[in-house]
């Protein structure tokens, strides 16, 4: 914060300032009264059959209220089931009984914050027998029916189409544009097993060419929509992560030269 | 085809005990078996636990060595499942766990020492709340001294012990790179956590203070207070004793017992 970066915006994890007080909630205060923020929920399991935790929406309901963030966004995963937290973004399956449920879910987080959510799809290692409905169809239902935006993570899509085999064009371009709020790009590691890999999302490399060409098509599919370099693990000098920071408005720059 | 509930009840299973059977049938093979699907699941779910454990406790790792914390906190993790979506809370109750393993053994001290190490984080992240000014005391007739409830500032824990868990604890910092002999009978423990502006403070606090501390927790008058730190030290000196808490700056507030502010 003291080189003040010629950033648009920051988006933290919301859990790591559910604290009553102390040095984390000041740097907080700190940034926001520099930037805009953006706040990004990994914990609120929004796709448990478990209750909602009255507690940890209390304290995302304080967060959101003394930082007033431009965005808030959560996962289209579940994480606790029985009263014990796996503290994962793990895959749901995607069936109407699940659509049913995380729908009511948002509606419900929504009411308790008396704002819009973003609800961002996960990269995912396995895909239940029973699927139902397709992913992007399932998060443009979830979009529509519950009235909240999507947050698309390009780098997401490219992991998931390529463990499981799909399109990650077609999957990008069947969510409709009015509902897409927001982009995270990453980078990724890949794991062997046997003349196989699945790919692993780690937030902790340089965004990959394939996931560039990826988040150029988002941009056309979407617009202009304000994107994170979603960093966080194996931190590298904050001039690289500008270096990624100024790669994305070339493609942003790229596209409305393109579209003009 | 499953609830949704059996299905994540049966994903928590492969993840907590490793017990894939009954997850692993319903998963697609896609050229890679379902159960090494299931383990990229396992291994996050493991390394996000131990990283998180590994950053509470940092001294007890240090103390028992890389290999025996990974175990411990693995065993752990399997005792105590995390309860809450914040991981921030999941070592909540490892000081606890370490007592129940190592309560009889010579490495009985590692639970004080973890307990100091929780306090730390709790003190790190508690309501800020500033000092009493000293000043009202001046309104404050010397008859009403007994009722007097002295609030202790939210951003400090007392951490007690049979063992000498600050001096393990500083010796046990990252930068210090030889650690001293320590000898662990006969040097208890009463270590004061508060919250500055930039920092966390440890130190040590005289019997006397850490008992009237104690009381001034509980929202004992000033008059009882001390009347109970008087029968736990024999040494206990309460002007001696104001002066150390109060110089700490360890109050946020100063109450009449009938409950009327008067800060």
């Amino acid at each position: 914060m003291r080189e003040r970066p010629a950033v648009g915006w920051l988006e933290v994890h919301s859990e790591n300032y559910f604290a009553d007080g102390g040095m984390q909630i000041e740097r907080l205060m700190n940034a926001r009264s520099l930037y805009p923020l953006s706040l990004h929920g990994v914990g609120m399991s929004l796709g448990s059959t478990d209750p909602l935790d009255a507690e940890h929406v209390r304290r995302l309901k304080r967060l959101v209220g003394w930082s007033k963030p431009a965005f808030i966004s959560e996962h289209l995963s579940w994480g606790s089931v029985h009263g014990t937290h796996l503290n994962d973004l793990l895959p749901l399956p995607l069936t109407e009984e699940a659509l049913a449920l995380i729908i009511a879910r948002v509606g419900q987080l929504q009411d308790e914050l008396g704002r819009q959510i973003l609800v961002e799809n996960v990269s995912s290692y396995l895909q239940f027998a029973e699927m139902q409905i397709a992913e992007w169809d399932f998060l443009a239902a979830l979009g529509e029916e519950a009235g909240c935006g999507l947050l698309v993570d390009v780098n997401n899509v490219y992991v998931s189409a390529c463990n499981h085999g799909f399109d990650a064009r077609r999957y990008l371009s069947a969510l409709p544009r009015h509902l897409v709020r927001e982009l995270h790009v990453a980078g990724h590691s890949r794991n062997r097993h046997g003349d196989r890999e699945i790919l692993i999302d780690t937030h902790s490399a340089p965004v990959c060419d394939e996931v560039w060409d990826l988040y150029e098509f988002s941009l056309r599919c979407f617009g202009p929509v304000p994107t994170l370099i979603e960093w966080d693990a194996d931190l590298p000098p904050l001039e690289v992560l500008l270096a990624e920071a100024g790669k994305a408005d070339r493609c942003l720059d790229k596209v409305h030269a393109l579209a003009a | 085809m499953r609830s949704l509930r059996e299905t994540q009840a049966a994903f928590s299973a492969a993840l907590r005990s490793g017990d894939a059977g009954l997850l692993a049938s319903q998963i697609v093979d896609g050229g890679i078996a379902p159960e090494q699907r299931i383990q990229v699941y396992r291994n996050n779910h493991r390394l996000a636990a131990l990283a998180t454990m590994q950053a509470t406790y940092p001294v007890i790792e240090r103390l028992g060595g890389n290999d025996w914390f990974r175990q411990s906190a693995a065993q752990y993790q399997k005792r105590f499942p995390s309860r809450s979506g914040d991981l921030q809370y999941l070592g909540e109750n490892y000081p606890e766990f370490l007592r129940s393993q190592l309560g009889e053994t010579p490495h009985a001290y590692f639970a004080d020492v973890a307990a100091l190490e929780w306090a730390y984080q709790l003190v790190l992240s508690a309501e800020e709340r500033a000092p009493v000014d000293l000043a009202v005391l001046r309104a404050i007739a010397p008859q009403d001294y007994e009722r007097l409830v002295f609030v202790p500032r939210p951003a400090l824990r007392l951490v007690e012990s049979q063992f000498p868990i600050l001096a393990i604890w500083q010796a046990n910092q990252p930068s210090v790179e030889s650690v001293p002999e320590i000898g662990l009978d006969g040097n208890p423990s009463r270590v004061l956590l508060i919250r500055r502006e930039d920092h966390v403070e440890l130190r040590e606090l005289s019997e006397g203070s850490s008992l009237l501390l104690q009381q001034w927790q509980l929202g004992t008058p000033l008059g009882a207070a001390a009347a109970a730190a008087a029968a736990g030290s024999t040494a206990f000196d309460l002007p001696v004793c104001l002066r150390e808490l109060l110089g700490l700056k360890a109050i946020a507030d100063i109450v009449c017992g009938d409950t009327s502010d008067i800060a």
